[in-house]
């Protein structure tokens, strides 16, 4: 019984996917009712279901399939033309399809007398939408044959060859595929150099040749016949599909023309015990051109041309796919192989390993004493470190799945919601080939549902409130993915009303989240945050469409717990943005190993602002019963991790801890640990489900001599010991300087020479670190610092891009300022950190110093600073940017070199913003 | 394959039983559950983990999570021993291939779980009688784990239920420790 | 090309082989050799020394029923066995009545 059960699971599985397609296309259909493509892949859907369902006995999806079938070949041979009631009933059709599969052998109980009497009724041509075909393109004349049936068409077709009906029967029964093979025989057979003779014994190998067809153009006779070529027809029936037909046999797709058996069966049966005399007598008939009914089409390719499919904007179209050539990197059926998830869970488990393993191996081979003859070595590590690295990408990239799958069903979604809220709406989509880890994808799905949903619902206006805003009636939500620098970006983007601050502000207080206090010093960027808080709706009513108490906290906590971020923009009345940044990469992470009572621990990176010792510079003090770290005039909540880990306390010498500045979303906190061992790439391993529960605990991890560590969770942390108090405490600490400037931030004053003194934003830099001469390394054109043998971080000098004093000589010892992601990549190098301080908008002044990569200069603590626009600098910097390397590591790694060293020039290029993504307003 | 052992009367059944010992007492188990066996594995133990839990282990790249049997079966043992064996339980992946997978073997792990004890004993032949456990025997022990004693002249074996014992089941608390 | 007029048979013995090779020259043979034919009712075409056959053959054939159907004439194909089979795969014998030399008498 497993056995079958496998079949089943596989036709239930393969069924989804065809089930997936036709959504999609019956979609498209609606804007282009005459595509061929569409019609063409619609009918394969829905006839390889039809097979697929007959094979297993389900009658009744047989039944159903085979109605719409029928009315697909009609559609497809252009005897019928898809209007706006025909598409909708297909689609109601594939609906009830789709319920049919999710069990099928309780497939009876889904009604659909609907359907298949509304398709009935067009195979009648009884139907309003049966209107007969208008021409179909360019190659066939115009219809002279309107009213013309399909039946005798087809028997004319058919009688061009000598069969009798009980020819057909066994290929009937089997369910074979029945085709008219179309070709010249000199012009298509004999110029792939193979004899008449081999051509026709392969024909007659792959199937069942039931008639054969030759004749030359009506106006050749022997005085004239040299340059004409026969044209040859073969009624052939084989088990085999179109694509696979046209490889084997070396034809094109137009040289085939599949007959559609369902009709053949009926025909069958009603047909007159053959043949009229042979087509001798009928010369004329021969070659005149066949209704285009009947004119051979093109099967089409499997992958369907969406350039085909052109965006009409001038019309509101439920849906449009951007015309983007995604041929590139469309899978054809023949070259793609389906391997089980676990197989691809193992192979990325081994490739981890085998990493690290590389890794260890060139610590090894880089230290001395491992001989001093080692050249051979050290080169052979060299190639098993490349292999090593090519074997993990690509394993990396097996699991990987185009977004397009993903963002493909919401057009469904948009276009059912939008139907039901009398709203209308248009889903662009841009972006679906780019590919993510499917762990993402699946993550993705949930929280971007929510999004989309949120959209439609409270985003987009009715349409008359928008004409009254003087917008279009139709409201876009745009969907888009791109890479940048090492991570994938999604976006939901909408022209909707926006979000109002001073609602969220007046919710977020009713539901008690925040205070009227804390409101009346909030940003309006911060009250859109609120959004993200827990417990937070502002829907008045929980409504089926969106409610269902899943809160855009839920959407930040997925994302996050898949590694990413969740960003919000929007202006009130204009629309909103929401951008999400994941990881490329689920399984191998940056982290900063530490210690704690002898035992290691792994904390992501990406949460780790900086490490500090406490000491003078950083006194740990007491505020009541908490601690806390005064860092930079701030005073940071600390925790100590062998207290979270339930250690006994002990004597406490000071001087040996760390305390690690850990950064969430809106707050800060430190953790003391005993030891700081090291940076390294980790690669997650998931727990069993015994240690699921620790909360504490977000996976382990293998170091380089096997030792497992765990890798503990910031954010668990925190709620765990950091009390409300002491986030509080924090959060006052930040409005109080608030209070002096509602819109001043911090900044971070630093001197690359001895020259002019720079400030960045605080919110842009990651860590400051500091290094020694020694430990830079130059790779190419470019000074780097080599954190691990996977990670590279690129020093910049911004006197290469900005009109400052350029370094001369690099001390031995400097610092490098790391941006956070997604430039965490590279580096500014500093010969001296001075100062923080706070500095308001207002306070800049941008007149004086000008400069792209400047937002303009401000006096901060008596001195003038040039102010750094860090995201104009990064933009800069990305100029020369290359997805393929970028992808790699996950790591910001630059391949062009877009600078000139030593020179002090303004870099007052335009840079290309990746093409995909449209510029956003 | 039936592995309700309570019933004298089972119809065949193909699969062996593994016995093993510690503390001084003989245990069994379905060696169909079995993967393998790991000499002195290297436990690294977890903090806030459940007591019966004795810490985790590498295994080939995977984190084993390895179970102490004493106290999973409840009674606590005072001075911890070093892990002479652990025997390795096959998770879903490992057992969805067999063809009679055992009764419980729902309750798997997709990662995988292992049990430590003292030493490996012999492979019982399927034929093996299983008995119920007889009151005295279980006293103490969390029953959900027991699935039946093999009784020869000079010893009793407690045959336990792997499904469970893997699963997450609670420790119940026992009446006398 | 040689002809003869045997009985109501117009029997033609093409002096080369009937494939793409030759089509011109042949075609325009055949033509001018079926002028000669309208005395007979039939027309039979000796294929025995055309040992390579390919489009060509066909080509030739056809065009050559045609004109035979022109004039209202049938047509008659003597072939070896090899012949015939190859003419077969193209159902040709639905066009001309294809004989081999175990038929012919």
């Amino acid at each position: 019984m497993s056995a079958d059960q496998e079949m089943l699971d596989l036709f239930v599985q393969e069924s989804s996917e065809h089930l997936q397609t036709l959504e999609t296309d019956l979609m498209a259909l609606e804007s282009n009712p005459t595509d061929n493509a569409l019609l063409n892949s619609i009918f394969r859907s829905v006839h390889s279901l039809k097979g697929g369902a007959g094979f297993f006995g389900f009658d009744p999806i047989v039944k159903l399939a085979h109605v719409m079938e029928s009315v697909m070949s009609l559609l497809r041979d252009a005897i019928l033309k898809a209007d706006q009631p025909m598409v909708s009933l297909l689609i109601s059709t594939s609906d009830k399809l789709n319920l049919m599969l999710v069990n099928p052998e309780r497939a009876i109980e889904i009604a659909c007398e609907g359907e298949i009497a509304g398709l009935k009724a067009i195979l009648d041509g009884t139907s309003s939408g049966a209107t007969p075909s208008a021409t179909k393109g360019a190659e066939t004349p115009p219809a002279k044959n309107t009213g013309i049936k399909s039946d005798s068409v087809f028997d004319r077709e058919l009688a061009r060859f000598d069969f009798h009906p009980d020819d057909l029967l066994d290929g009937l029964k089997h369910g074979q595929n029945f085709y008219i093979v179309q070709a010249e025989l000199a012009k298509e057979i004999e110029s792939q150099s193979q004899t008449l003779e081999n051509f026709v014994s392969e024909l007659a190998s792959l199937g069942t040749l039931i008639g054969t067809e030759v004749s030359l153009p009506d106006h050749v006779t022997l005085a004239n016949c040299a340059d004409a070529d026969v044209a040859c027809r073969f009624f052939f029936v084989t088990a085999l599909e179109p694509f696979i037909l046209c490889g084997a046999l070396g034809l094109g797709d137009e040289n085939i023309h599949q007959i559609d058996s369902s009709k053949l069966g009926e025909w069958v049966k009603t047909a007159p015990a053959q043949n009229v005399a042979p087509i001798v007598h009928e010369p004329q008939d021969i070659e005149e051109k066949p209704p285009e009914a009947v004119v051979p089409q093109s099967i089409v390719p499997t992958s369907p041309t969406v350039p085909a499919i052109a965006p009409q904007p001038a019309e509101p179209t439920a849906t449009q796919i951007d015309p983007k050539p995604v041929a590139a990197t469309k899978r054809k059926p023949e070259e793609t192989i389906r391997i089980s998830v676990g197989l691809l869970d193992s192979l990325m488990n081994l490739a981890g390993e085998m990493v690290l393993g590389r890794n260890r191996l060139l610590r090894i081979a880089g230290r001395s004493d491992t001989g001093p003859d080692n050249s051979q070595m050290q080169s052979v590590v060299q190639e098993i470190s490349s292999v090593t690295s090519n074997l993990q990408d690509t394993i990396m990239r097996a699991r990987l799945q185009p977004v397009g799958s993903l963002f493909g069903k919401f057009t469904r979604i948009v276009r059912d919601l939008s139907h039901k809220l009398d709203k209308q709406i248009q889903l662009e989509i841009f972006g679906d080939d780019v590919e993510l880890d499917r762990t993402l994808l699946e993550g993705l799905s949930d929280p971007l549902t929510h999004l989309v949903r949120n959209s439609v619902d409270h985003g987009i206006e009715i349409p008359a409130n928008r004409i009254a805003k003087g917008k279009t009636s139709c409201g876009t939500i745009r969907l888009s993915a791109a890479h940048l620098a090492g991570r994938v970006q999604i976006e939901v983007l909408d022209d909707g009303g926006g979000m109002d601050p001073e609602r969220l502000k007046a919710k977020a207080i009713e539901k008690g989240v925040i205070t009227t206090e804390q409101a009346s010093r909030m940003t309006d960027s911060d009250a859109l945050q609120l959004i993200f808080a827990a417990g937070f709706s502002t829907a008045e009513a929980v409504s089926d469409i969106s409610g269902r108490g899943v809160g855009m906290d839920v959407v930040k906590t997925n994302i996050e717990k898949l590694g990413g971020h969740v960003e919000l923009e929007s202006r009130l009345g204009q629309g909103t943005r929401i951008i999400i940044r994941l990881p490329l990469t689920l399984a191998i992470v940056p982290a900063l190993i530490v210690g704690c009572r002898g035992t290691t621990y792994a904390l992501p990176q990406i949460n780790v602002d900086e490490i500090v010792h406490p000491g003078e510079e950083y006194p740990l003090k007491s505020m009541g019963g908490a601690r806390v770290l005064e860092l930079r005039g701030q005073l940071l909540p600390v925790v100590d991790l062998s207290d979270l880990l339930g250690h006994p306390p002990r004597e406490n010498t000071k001087q040996e801890n760390f305390v690690v500045v850990l950064r969430l979303d809106h707050v800060s906190y430190g953790l003391i640990v005993n030891e700081i061992i090291s940076n390294e790439e980790i690669v997650v391993k998931p727990l069993g489900r015994h240690l699921r529960s620790v909360s504490y605990y977000t996976g382990a991890t293998i170091l380089g001599q096997g030792e497992i560590a765990m890798i503990l969770d910031p954010n668990s942390m925190a709620h765990g010991r950091i009390s409300a108090s002491q986030l509080a405490l924090n959060a006052s600490k930040s409005s109080e300087a608030a209070l002096s400037d509602s819109t001043s931030e911090r900044v971070l004053i630093f001197q690359e020479t001895d020259g002019e003194f720079l400030a960045i934003h605080l919110k842009k830099v990651m860590r400051v670190e500091s290094v020694k001469a020694s430990d830079i390394e130059r790779i190419g054109s470019m000074d780097c610092l080599r954190k691990n043998h996977d990670s590279t971080l690129r020093l910049v000098q911004l006197s290469d891009l900005l009109p400052i004093k350029p370094q001369t000589q690099r001390g031995e010892e400097f610092f490098l300022i790391v941006p956070r992601p997604p430039f965490d990549g590279l580096c500014l190098v500093a010969s001296r950190i001075v100062d923080s301080a706070d500095l308001s908008d207002d306070q800049i002044d941008r007149a004086t110093f000008k400069a792209r990569g400047l937002k303009g200069s401000a006096v901060l603590s008596d001195r003038l600073s040039l102010v750094l626009d860090f995201d104009a600098i990064a933009e800069m910097l990305n100029a020369g940017g290359d997805e393929t390397s970028v992808f790699a590591q996950g790591h910001f790694m630059l391949t062009a070199n877009s600078q000139q060293q030593g020179q002090n020039q303004h870099h007052m290029t335009q840079l290309p913003t990746n093409k995909e993504q449209p510029a956003l307003t | 394959m039936n592995l309700s052992l309570a019933k004298a009367d089972r119809p065949t059944r193909e699969s062996q039983w593994l016995g093993f010992t510690s503390c001084g007492r003989q245990y069994a188990c379905d060696l169909l559950w079995v993967k393998e066996v790991l000499r002195c594995p290297a436990v690294t133990p977890v903090k806030l983990a459940s007591s019966y839990i004795r810490g985790v282990v590498h295994l080939r790249g995977q984190i084993l999570t390895a179970l102490d049997l004493e106290e999973r079966l409840g009674h606590p043992v005072s001075e911890p021993r070093p892990a002479s064996r652990c025997i390795v339980f096959k998770t879903t992946n490992d057992l969805v291939r067999l063809p009679h997978p055992p009764e419980d073997h729902e309750l798997a792990d997709s990662d995988p779980t292992g049990l430590l004890v003292d030493a490996i004993g012999d492979i019982l032949p399927p034929e093996t009688r299983v008995l119920p456990a007889p009151p005295e025997a279980l006293s103490g022990l969390d029953t959900r784990f027991i699935a039946g004693v093999i009784s020869s002249q000079d010893s009793l074996t407690t045959v336990l239920q792997i499904g469970n014992l893997v699963s997450m089941l609670e420790l119940k608390k026992s009446p006398s420790v | 090309m040689k002809t003869k007029n045997q009985k109501g048979v117009f029997k033609i013995t093409p002096g080369l082989e009937l494939n793409t090779s030759t089509v011109e020259t042949a075609a325009a043979q055949l033509k001018k050799a079926l002028q000669k034919a309208d005395a007979a009712k039939s027309v039979e075409i000796d294929l025995s020394q055309t040992s390579a056959f390919d489009s060509g053959t066909v080509k030739i054939l056809l065009a050559l029923a045609q004109e035979c159907q022109t004039r209202g004439l049938t047509l008659q194909i003597q072939a070896s066995e090899e012949a015939k089979q190859f003419l077969n795969l193209f159902r040709l014998q639905r066009r001309m009545s294809i004989i081999t030399q175990e038929d012919a008498e």
